[in-house]
């Protein structure tokens, strides 16, 4: 699997727990309802999609589940299947909380963990509602068959430009935000053709002055150009090209910006914390013995974590970055994860032309490459590729305007009255009941908002796995859940995303490295992971109590004060 | 006419159960109360007593020390050392967490006496513990042991490394709740990360001889009840094989039936008068339980007549309990712990800080009492619970997975909720929870066995919706 793979169904992991880690901190971050249940929500949804788009029981196989709505022409599709799976947990959160938000908050995360589990039960049990233990299989997600994409048809351009469309706007919108940053690159200039022109709207005060609206405009008009020179000539890996690059630019000037002051000394100790984990884990595609490699690797990391708290507890300098320090190793691991070690294979057999094949490949994530179905290309000093767009990039682009869809709705309502009295709620109820306003009926909506929010998230896992397990479906949900809220900062929408994109890249790199392992001790490696997890959650806990990017400055500060 | 297993059958197995959830929530309610900490983990130390027995009875199965061992249930000199080293550290590791060093040349006891005597003494008990362990595996009792001592010392290092941290930084109980969560997943996924994924058993032998023969204590009896036209016959067989073999039967008529309740009725009465003016550890309705229980049992072996009865033809009335000696044995065992606890509370010094503690910490410290030392034995003995319930869980079920406790937690959380969080209301909700779970299964139609969780929870939400202090609580 070439590493754009991975970063994609990174990306697209990233999404659904976001959105699902939006709905809990809108229970608990703002409004201070502790929700352990909160995956109850997330299977109702999931549940509930699957059951609109499956085709009908057929009672000669092997599944069984009480209805398939996916024959039925319109309401049989992933539109209404999403949106009646949000309403229905909407719903189903606003009923459990009728009874139970009167009670003490740990009384209450009790409560709701107890029917979360019932939930699962109920699946797991009654095998004519959802195939009972089974998994529940048989449907595809929306527009799957049309991939990859068969670029000599329209349809195939006109995905194509959707997908492009999408890449171009977030990004976009995101360069939007730090224009202003000190970074060495020409950001004005790169935002200004990006924006086919439009950046000169910036200056006006109405709706169409904003970043968000000229980013979507920029989206929209990539996504014709694309449709057009598609139907036209189809160059489609200069295409793909040129949109990687535009979103590599952006990624490296907010990461320079973000990290503009920050002094030479910091940046040397965090790209010596990236390379000395990279040399730690060395020892495991390396060494042969599971146990040596295992205590190698170990020790390793031991002694990195061990050099660094010294660092941070004796050194003045470094206690005062230790953050930044981290995270400028993080991104340098990440980095030589996802550039230099697909081309050491390569390099090291002297085949220059194929690393900067791999290279090439990585660089321009938004296409697939190696697939027969593609589009040939012989291209000079790198050889040949076959370029194509398969159904991940598309589902990433989707999942990706829902997650920032829903977050710039959330943030509308976060900032408005109603989240002003959410607040207050989560801090003082009496001071709530004197001014008139009920917090029982504000808590309610909470619930129903924030249980919407998961439903949501499962209907998008639905569509993502393909396959439904009520084992998925477990507390464990709920407590990563919570880690990624705590770790982003409760109270926090952007955080979200920095938690759960922490989060799974945890993930994703220990899936990796338990891959080294023979499979006998995959389940201790598993569950070695959430140990370390766990550990990290109670350092989250105690050391950052507020989140990385604590309490949001717009909303905290005044009730904080 | 055949006897079935009905309601009452249904209410034996829900005290049973009752008991089991009781072991755990003591435990937990305990925590809960006196050191305000809402133990999501307490579970997942159900699951470590259990996985720390298996040292002790199936070595052969524990990675790592499955290389110091010499045969499927032997221990050989390296595991026996092993075993008799971390036994013994257990014991000093726990006396340990009572005050430190301090505490390990006698600091913790009521009395003055020279260092060198407590540490010798200290020492001593260490020692034998070991031995009693090393020598007594493979045993049950010797596994239980272990795990009990095991537990003593490693449960309280969740306070002193954890939760007395958060606690200093003054953070708020649902904050407490997500930190023991957190807490729950590492020492539960600690476990499987060192075990593994496959399930374990204990292999136990529970045939002991008994009257000339041998008695399978994990066996079931019948036992039915026949209400005729005469009397009450009380009928107790065996379930092996088609020929119910009929190990005892009672008969009583309706005359001896009156007198023995006559008697139970007046003896509770008296016991209640009687302790009505003084209370301390035997209060005047545990006084008049025990009256009455003692008297109806005294009176049933007194009116004893008939043995070797035959299933009679027509009766008004039958009934069945299923029930094994195991099952009694672990009702009977909870009902030692939590009178042993309860003596502890009302009648030593310990409980008695340990009730100041929890009615209002600053009062406590202000009247002089060591709350760090209160908080230490709390989770000591939140933690020798752990064990006892753990090891039983494991023995009861034959089967010891990673989710052992955490199936079980919702049920303790469900019990110590509706009873009000204190030890009294803990034990009271444990038994409505796990008489709940069964007798709702059974009389709920339709309704599969995998509803006893749902069914407690169902139950605990109507009590809260009722009187959310919970049926004790509220003060």
């Amino acid at each position: 699997m070439a590493a754009s793979d991975v970063v994609i169904s990174f990306m697209i992991l990233v999404s659904i727990y976001g959105i699902l880690s939006l709905g809990l901190n809108l229970k608990y971050g703002h409004t201070g309802l502790l929700d352990f249940g909160h995956v109850g929500f997330y299977l109702i949804g999931a549940y509930t999609a699957a059951l609109f788009v499956l085709a009908p029981d057929d009672p000669s196989d092997f599944t069984t589940y009480v209805v398939g709505l996916g024959d039925v022409p319109i309401i049989g599709t992933w539109g209404v299947a999403i949106i009646a799976g949000t309403v229905l947990a909407g719903v189903i959160g606003g009923l459990v909380a009728l009874p139970t938000i009167r009670l003490r908050e740990d009384y209450l995360a009790i409560t709701v963990l107890g029917v979360s589990v019932i939930f699962q039960r109920i699946i797991q049990s009654e095998t004519w509602l959802a195939n009972g233990p089974d998994a529940l299989r048989g449907y595809s997600p929306p527009l799957q068959s049309l991939f990859p994409l068969a670029m000599d048809t329209a349809v195939g351009a006109a995905l194509f430009g959707v997908v492009v469309g999408a890449v171009w706007g977030i990004t976009t919108g995101a360069l939007g935000r730090f224009l202003d940053d000190d970074t060495r690159l020409p950001l004005r200039r790169i935002y200004a053709v990006a924006t086919f022109g439009l950046a000169r709207l910036r200056g006006r005060t109405d709706g169409f002055g904003s970043p968000s609206a000229i980013a979507g405009l920029a989206g929209a008009l990539a996504g014709v150009v694309t449709f057009v020179a598609m139907t036209a000539f189809s160059p489609l890996l200069p295409l793909g090209a040129i949109v990687s690059l535009y979103t590599w630019v952006v990624a490296l000037g907010a990461v320079t910006g973000r990290y503009a002051g920050v002094g030479r000394r910091v940046w040397a100790v965090g790209i010596g914390l990236g390379t000395g984990l990279l040399v730690a884990l060395l020892p495991l595609p390396i060494v042969d013995s599971v146990p040596l490699k295992a205590a190698l690797s170990l020790g390793l990391l031991g002694l990195l974590v061990g050099g660094y708290y010294a660092g941070v507890s004796r050194v003045e300098w470094l206690s005062d970055a230790k953050l930044t320090v981290v995270g400028v190793g993080a991104l340098w691991f990440l980095s030589l994860w996802y550039f230099v070690l697909p081309i050491l294979g390569p390099v090291g057999e002297g085949d220059l032309s194929g690393a900067l094949n791999v290279l090439v490949q990585n660089v321009v994530w938004i296409l697939q490459f190696g697939s027969e179905a593609g589009v040939g290309y012989a291209v000079a000093f790198v050889g040949e590729l076959t370029a194509s767009v398969d159904y991940s990039r598309f589902q990433l682009a989707g999942f990706v305007l829902f997650l920032v869809g829903l977050y710039y709705a959330l943030e509308l309502a976060v900032n408005s009255p109603f989240g002003r009295v959410l607040r207050a709620v989560r801090n003082d109820e009496t001071v709530v009941q004197s001014l008139g306003k009920d917090p029982f009926v504000y808590k309610i909506q909470t619930m129903v908002l924030g249980s919407a929010l998961g439903g949501f998230a499962g209907a998008l896992w639905a569509m993502y796995a393909q396959g439904l397990t009520f084992t998925t479906f477990a507390p464990r949900v709920t407590f990563i859940t919570l880690l990624i809220v705590f770790l982003g900062g409760a109270g926090n929408n952007k955080g979200m995303f920095l938690g759960a994109a922490i989060f799974w890249a945890f993930q994703q790199a220990t899936t990796q490295l338990a891959s080294y392992f023979p499979p006998a001790v995959r389940v201790n490696i598993q569950a070695f992971r959430l140990v370390v997890i766990g550990v990290l959650f109670l350092l989250v806990l105690y050391y950052i109590p507020e989140g990385l990017l604590g309490r949001d400055r717009n909303t905290g500060s005044e009730v904080d004060q | 006419m055949t006897a079935e297993t009905g309601l009452l059958n249904a209410a034996v197995t829900g005290v049973v159960t009752g008991s089991i959830v009781a072991l755990g929530a003591t435990g937990l309610a305990l925590v809960y109360d006196i050191a305000e900490v809402p133990n999501f983990a307490h579970g997942d130390l159900l699951t470590l007593g259990a996985y720390a027995a298996l040292l002790v009875n199936k070595p052969d199965t524990v990675p790592v020390f499955n290389l110091f061992i010499a045969g499927p249930q032997q221990h050989g000199v390296v595991g026996s050392s092993v075993l008799f080293v971390l036994s013994a550290v257990g014991v000093l590791g726990t006396v340990y967490h009572l005050g430190g060093v301090r505490a390990l040349k006698g600091s913790w006891w009521g009395v003055d006496a020279p260092d060198s005597l407590a540490i010798a003494i200290h020492g001593g008990v260490a020692a034998a513990v070991g031995a009693v362990v090393v020598l007594g595996a493979p045993d049950f009792f010797a596994a239980l042991l272990f795990a009990f001592v095991l537990l003593g010392a490693v449960v309280p290092l969740l306070e002193s490394l954890i939760f007395r941290k958060f606690r200093q930084k003054d953070v708020e109980l649902a904050l407490m709740l997500v930190v023991s969560l957190a807490v729950a997943f590492v020492v539960r996924f600690g476990i499987q990360t060192v075990f593994g994924g496959n399930i374990r058993f204990y292999t136990i032998d529970t045939t002991v001889p008994f009257a000339g023969g041998s008695l399978d204590l994990s066996l079931a009896q019948f036992v039915d009840f026949f209400v005729l036209d005469d009397g009450l016959l009380v009928s107790v067989r065996e379930t092996r094989g088609e020929a119910a073999e009929q190990l005892l039967a009672l008969s009583y008529s309706w005359l001896e039936l009156a007198a023995i309740l006559a008697v139970t009725v007046v003896a509770a009465y008296a016991a209640y008068r009687w302790r009505r003016v003084a209370s301390g550890v035997v209060g005047p309705r545990l006084a008049a339980v025990l009256a009455g229980v003692g008297a109806l049992t005294l009176g049933a072996a007194a009116f004893w007549s008939g043995a070797g009865g035959i299933a009679p033809e027509t009766g008004i009335l039958s009934t069945r309990i299923r029930i094994s000696p195991l099952r009694a044995g672990i009702v009977v065992l909870a009902l030692l712990m939590m009178s042993a606890l309860h003596y502890l509370l009302q009648a030593t010094t310990l409980g008695k800080a340990m009730r100041a503690t929890s009615d209002n910490r600053q009062l406590a410290m202000v009247r002089g009492i060591n709350t760090r030392q209160v908080m230490m034995s709390v989770w000591i003995i939140s933690g020798l619970f752990a064990a006892i319930g753990g090891v039983m869980l494991g023995f009861l079920f034959s089967s010891i997975t990673i989710n052992l406790g955490f199936n079980l937690l919702l049920a303790m959380f469900a019990g110590v909720i509706l009873g009000g969080i204190s030890v009294y209301g803990a034990i009271l909700g444990s038994y409505v929870v796990g008489l709940a779970m069964e007798v709702g299964i059974f009389a709920i139609p339709g309704l599969s066995a995998t509803y006893r969780i749902p069914v407690a929870f169902v139950v605990l939400l109507l009590v809260l919706l009722v009187k959310p202090e919970g049926i004790v609580g509220g003060s």
